[in-house]
């Protein structure tokens, strides 16, 4: 057991170049300490009623999928195909289409490691979040709902590290930004706030980043990867809103309005902050700077931030976090417009039920969605 | 929601009502009041960002764990009627109170019925236990440095969240009440919760008492009378052999790089969790309940061969291990011997894998018999 204890996580991109069946000499384990007072709770009381909660336990175990066994790794795409639909590419603008064709594949390449390693360093914050509910939630039914969330959690790190090794062959260490609001989360000892900034704010972002990448992926394998991740994240996120909702309506109003406020500061970090704006400007010679600008310009980058918004602000305000107080900041930064659709509240419980779709019946689903959105206008 | 804090564990038993009916059906979330108990601890967590594994025990222990991932409302018969409280609940050759004479003196009847709180009781310290195991591993989740470990432990914490559910919907259903937690596993819980060190949760918890269940599930297996019960009881124990297999191949080699001073504190430890787990005397609560003299009783039984030798058994699978991880040192050894359960010190371990045991399917409608 070889450990390296350090104090900030890694800062440059890893390619992986390990031999066939390397063994445990060639490991070592790159570890960051936090810490952090938990209070928990031993619960005395272990009647269950018929709640949404034991039904969604209940879908928990059901719908336990197997990365190992249940995707098809012999469908991944090899590294010098493009990982974006060929559709996408075709509509590229600016400095990217002009590159040569190897070129763009191999920015392209980078670019989609970059993401699927926040989604897997993301998923690491969630899955120590979800751990440390098991002891924090109060109630019989969410420590046994939360011990599901946490093995389902262990089970996305597990896919998506073994993808970046396996398919893209890079992995990008953990966005600073994205770092400082997990550090956040996991170091504070209210265990509501760990929970609305994970299950609400950074899951509910991630839900969207996977939808849009479910769509537009070049890569069968990771197409199905997603799908079946999103169906676990669907019931997360409505755990998350209905427990939240119950137990946030026994705080007072002062507490309520301290929990609006830092639901409001992570959106912040996650709207202005969480763009790869590293990749562009290694790559193209511009300063980060630029491109954020470039970025916050541009029509269809904002609507692709609203879209991807579009999970947490009805939860916010089901939950009861778009207080009067914050309200107009979120307006300021335009986040308003997917305010009233629907919460993840009204559960269909039809949807979580569903068996686990088919490899050629996720590839449909996204030729549709992406059809869709196209429509909008967006990609 | 509705939640009571409470600063100690409740010290009576709770009937369920309709408990032969579908209780689920019958309550009403509204119905429901948490009853929880706070403890503190604080917590060292890791992030791991090296995300390579290779494929070592680890790795194959928590692919097994998601291999073998049974349901207990699924892989469970629960349709048939329930087993008649007027048949003993345990074998009638091994009743732990033969011998101590205010129960002798009761007429058959009454004797099955005390059959049934005894194995009330012991079931309810089994939901107890394994609500500890789940809140240790899942903050194993984020202490434990490696990533096999947090992942491994990510599937242990939904294979306790399972148990608990499980003997918990048992004793609701099918017995219809349960006994408080018992002071000394209360005692040891607490422990083992609110100390900062984690390895030290992690001895408590993985060798000590998942040792203990281990010995005393294979036990109650065989002396249950319920196929339900026996089926319920092989489940968990597959579970279990796994648990018991990853502390002692994780422990060995965290153990190995801690210094002589940090082993003995391990070690002072883990032989302080044995006395409190063997001083707990299984049926106190049940004596309390029948109104019977708890010291007489334990005098009688202590006295009974059969009985110690029950006792000093239930160590058989933790005393090999606790030599494998190293934490049976010069300075315990005695106490262990004073014990007398130093003598299990030789049997097998679970630090070496029998992977075909591990990995059989399961399949356990032929093993009730």
């Amino acid at each position: 057991m070889k450990i390296k204890v350090v104090e900030n996580p890694p800062v440059d991109p890893r390619e992986f170049d390990l031999p066939e069946g390397f063994s445990e000499e060639n490991i070592e384990d790159v570890v960051e300490i936090f810490n952090t007072p938990l209070i928990g709770h031993y619960n005395w009381d272990y009647t269950d009623a018929d709640t949404r909660i034991k039904k969604l336990y209940e879908l928990g175990k059901k719908l336990n999928w197997d990365g190992s066994i249940d995707l098809d790794w012999s469908k991944a795409i090899k590294k010098d195909e493009p990982p974006v639909k060929a559709e996408l590419i075709a509509r590229m603008e600016g400095p990217l289409a002009a590159l040569p064709e190897d070129e763009r594949i191999e920015y392209m390449r980078h670019d989609s490691a970059w993401s699927l390693s926040q989604f897997l360093h993301g998923e690491q914050g969630a899955l120590l979040v979800a751990s440390q509910l098991v002891s924090c939630a109060p109630t019989y039914q969410a420590k046994l709902y939360a011990a599901s969330q946490t093995f389902d959690e262990a089970r996305h790190v597990e896919v998506f590290a073994r993808y970046l090794k396996e398919v893209s062959g890079i992995e990008y260490p953990i966005n600073k930004n994205l770092k400082s609001l997990i550090d956040k989360i996991l170091s504070d000892p209210r265990w509501d706030l760990k929970f609305i900034g994970m299950q609400i704010i950074i899951e509910g972002l991630a839900l969207a980043a996977f939808q849009t990448t479910k769509e537009t992926s070049n890569c069968p394998l990771l197409r199905q990867l997603v799908h079946y991740v999103i169906r676990d994240e669907a019931r997360h996120v409505t755990f998350g809103v209905n427990y939240l909702e119950d137990f946030l309506s026994t705080l007072s109003e002062e507490e309520v309005e301290d929990r609006a406020m830092f639901a409001y500061e992570a959106c912040v970090v996650m709207r202005d902050r969480i763009i790869n704006t590293e990749l562009p400007a290694r790559w193209f010679n511009i300063s980060e700077e630029e491109i954020r600008e470039m970025l916050i310009n541009d029509e269809t980058q904002d609507m692709f931030t609203n879209l991807l918004f579009s999970r947490v602000m009805p939860n916010l305000k089901r939950i009861g976090l778009l207080t009067d107080k914050v309200l107009p900041l979120y307006e300021k930064l335009n986040l308003t417009s997917y305010m009233d659709a629907d919460s993840e509240f009204e559960i269909d419980w039809a949807e979580l039920n569903k068996p686990l779709e088919s490899s050629k019946e996720i590839d449909q689903q996204s030729e549709k969605e992406l059809a869709a959105h196209a429509a909008q206008g967006l990609f | 929601m509705r939640i009571t804090k409470v600063d100690n564990c409740p010290s009576d038993i709770k009937y369920f009502d309709h408990h032969h009916d579908d209780l689920e059906n019958k309550l009403e979330p509204k119905d429901v009041e948490d009853i929880v108990e706070i403890f503190q601890t604080p917590l060292t967590g890791t992030y791991n960002w090296d995300y390579t594994h290779a494929d070592n025990r680890l790795k194959k222990l928590y692919e097994l764990g998601k291999k073998l991932n049974w349901n207990a409302t699924l892989d469970l018969d629960w349709s048939k009627d329930p087993y008649p409280h007027s048949e003993w609940a345990t074998n009638p050759e091994f009743q732990q109170l033969k011998g101590f004479k205010p129960y002798d003196d009761l007429p058959e009847e009454k004797k099955i019925e005390c059959s049934w709180h005894l194995l009330a009781s012991s079931l309810s310290q089994i939901v107890h236990g394994e609500q500890g195991a789940l809140l240790v591993a899942s903050q194993l989740v984020s202490c434990a440095p490696t990533y096999n470990a947090k992942l491994y432990a990510a599937s242990q914490t939904f294979d306790e969240a399972r148990h608990v559910e499980v003997f918990n919907k048992y004793l609701q259903e099918r017995i219809g009440w349960n006994y408080p937690v018992m002071p000394g596993l209360k005692l040891l819980l607490d422990k083992i919760l609110s100390d900062p060190r984690w390895d030290l949760k992690f001895i408590g918890m993985q060798i000590i008492i998942e040792g203990l269940a281990l010995a005393a599930f294979e036990r109650q297996r065989a002396a249950a009378m319920d196929p339900l019960l026996k089926d319920l009881f092989y489940l968990v124990i597959r579970d279990e052999a796994r648990h018991v297999t990853f502390g002692v191949n994780y422990l060995e080699e965290f153990v190995d790089t801690l210094s002589d001073e940090e082993k003995e504190d391990r070690a002072d430890f883990a032989y302080e969790a044995c006395v409190v787990m063997r001083n707990r005397f299984g049926s106190d609560n049940v004596m309390k309940h029948y109104g019977w003299n708890v010291e007489e009783a334990q005098q009688v039984l202590n006295q009974s061969e059969t009985s110690k030798l029950f006792n000093n058994l239930l160590f058989s699978k933790i005393m090999p291990n606790l030599k494998r991880i190293g934490l049976l040192t010069d300075k315990t050894l005695e106490k262990y011997e004073e014990m007398d359960i130093l003598q299990f010190q030789d049997l097998e371990d679970n630090g070496s894998i029998d992977w075909d045991e591990l990995s059989q399917p399961l399949d356990y409608s032929s093993k009730s018999a």
